[in-house]
């Protein structure tokens, strides 16, 4: 696996303060890396800094193996981004926005008509976007950063505001898009969509990495050492991951009383709320 | 610059140019203008004045408004809807965007001219010199709207920027029959220097010293927005 992202230390700061404070981490080819934090953490002022929408004041940042610097008109051709500015034509219809991005980017319209129905926007394709509902311009958004097939993608809260059914098609999508090889940079304040699409999660807070690993690797580390015992008679038993605890599930089980065995692992959210004291 | 992106850009531009009645009216309104005073017969009334004044009047206006109104409510438009971030998110060049806005606006603007010449009665020979100094006379005007464009955060603020260049370009020359200093001062305008300048032509005085005068007036006016715009986008880039 090669390196497709690298942060070195990278500072920068706004007038209000520093938005991001020293932030390091990198992403392999290939790998859906999430990026979770609460709002104001600096998750999207990092896709900016990536996609030369902003400049950092000090650090590094490596793209494709190289200085983000010297990062070049061709090698943007395989980056597709989506953030909460990405913005559509409101006089052209669902249509003509993805026929318009597929001449943009030199593909053809047959990718637009292919993704409209996967988005479930083929019936409303005529539709003009000022009339869409939010979550169609979503789609729509969606459906125009995947048009070239980027190798690396940045995408920022991609199924805020879609309904369950679409969640689902995304992040099908997305997966497909991972076994073709594509190298996913998402932020999310969704834990179950980064538990389920994410090889590595990396917590940002306050513009500082808290930690970073794969969702089991952060469950694992993070785990309490407990086990949840719930007998016949409905009694919840916590014990500790240890001799005494091994004995009482061991004693409980030779009355005839052992209903269910769970050990304690946090969920994403709940080692957030450790490590920084602070809730999504 | 990728022209063949430009291109894409410039059919995207013209067709939102269509589509907005808000743009595409007030491209019109000259034209409306002139078609008003021939169908009540007001310009029977001024004689053989009547194309010149026709002339006159429908290209000051489209020159002011087309070329000051159009890429700077397009750019502002665009910022102001993101789909600027989308379309430079989409590897697209800032100077591939500004392109197609300003060939937009010469195309509606010598469309508009071109009837407004016809309409006029002025003798159509002369036809392809007077688009000529429109483009002369216009591309100031263009290269202050971009830098509008660059200024502006929205729509609702480029008129604060556009209405007094509009008004400085425009009044004297509408007025320079009034008096003597506001004639004078009319001549130092773009498009009061580029009427002068087809009247040089159209009385075969295109090589003279009052020529060389208008060329050097509206050269002087493409170069001041020129570098105003370049030292715009250096500090400010395009999506600011």
């Amino acid at each position: 696996m090669s390196e497709m992202i690298r942060l070195e230390q990278v500072c920068l700061r706004f007038k209000t303060g520093f938005a991001l404070d020293g932030l390091s981490f990198q992403v392999e080819s290939g790998q859906v890396f999430g990026f979770l934090g609460p709002s104001g953490a600096g998750k999207t002022t990092t896709i900016k800094l990536l996609t030369k929408q902003l400049v950092k004041d000090s650090g590094q940042i490596y793209l494709f193996g190289k200085p983000v610097e010297e990062v070049s008109r061709d090698d943007f051709e395989k980056i597709g981004v989506l953030t909460d500015t990405n913005g559509l034509y409101e006089r052209m219809s669902i249509e003509e926005n993805l026929k318009f991005f597929a001449r943009l980017r030199g593909v053809s319209p047959e990718r637009g008509t292919e993704l409209l129905k996967r988005m479930g926007l083929y019936d409303s394709r005529k539709t003009p976007v000022k009339k869409c509902s939010k979550g169609m311009r979503q789609r729509v958004s969606l459906a125009v950063v995947l048009l070239h097939s980027p190798k690396l993608l940045f995408l920022d809260e991609p199924t805020s505001g879609l309904d369950p059914a679409t969640i689902q098609e995304v992040h099908r999508l997305l997966l497909e898009m991972k076994d073709e090889g594509t190298t996913i940079f998402l932020t999310t304040h969704n834990m179950e969509e980064a538990d389920k699409l994410c090889d590595c999660v990396g917590i940002l807070d306050q513009g500082k990495l808290v930690t970073s690993g794969s969702p089991l690797e952060l469950k694992l580390r993070y785990a309490h050492d407990q086990i949840n015992i719930r007998t016949r008679s409905g009694e919840m038993i916590t014990v500790n991951k240890d001799t005494a605890g091994a004995e009482k599930i061991l004693e409980i089980a030779r009355a005839g009383q052992l209903m269910t065995v769970h050990s304690q692992e946090p969920n994403l959210e709940e080692i957030f709320l450790m490590l920084t004291g602070r809730k999504f | 610059m990728n022209l063949k992106k430009t291109g894409i850009l410039y059919g995207k531009d013209l067709n939102d140019f269509i589509k907005n009645p808000g743009i595409s009216v007030a491209a019109l309104i000259p034209v409306l203008f002139v078609v008003l005073y021939r169908s009540i017969g007001l310009a029977d009334a001024l004689g053989d004045y009547a194309s010149y004044f026709l002339l006159n009047i429908g290209t000051v206006m489209s020159i002011a408004m087309v070329a000051l109104l159009l890429v700077s409510t397009s750019v502002a438009e665009e910022k102001e809807k993101f789909t600027l971030r989308t379309l430079m998110m989409s590897n697209v060049k800032a100077s591939e965007f500004l392109l197609s806005k300003i060939l937009v606006t010469l195309t509606v603007m010598l469309l508009c001219n071109a009837l407004i010449f016809i309409l006029s009665g002025t003798e159509l020979s002369a036809l392809p010199f007077y688009l000529v100094c429109c483009v002369l006379g216009s591309a100031s005007l263009i290269m202050f709207s971009a830098c509008i464009g660059i200024m502006a955060r929205d729509q609702m603020s480029t008129s604060i920027y556009q209405i007094p260049i509009m008004l400085l370009v425009m009044l004297p020359a509408l007025l320079s029959g009034f008096n003597s200093f506001i004639g004078t001062l009319a001549s130092l305008t773009p498009i009061a220097a580029m009427m002068s300048l087809f009247e040089n032509f159209q009385a075969g005085q295109l090589v003279s010293a009052a020529a060389l005068q208008n060329l050097a007036v509206m050269l002087v006016w493409i170069a001041v927005p020129s570098i105003l715009f370049a030292w715009l986008y250096r500090r400010k880039g395009i999506d600011n």
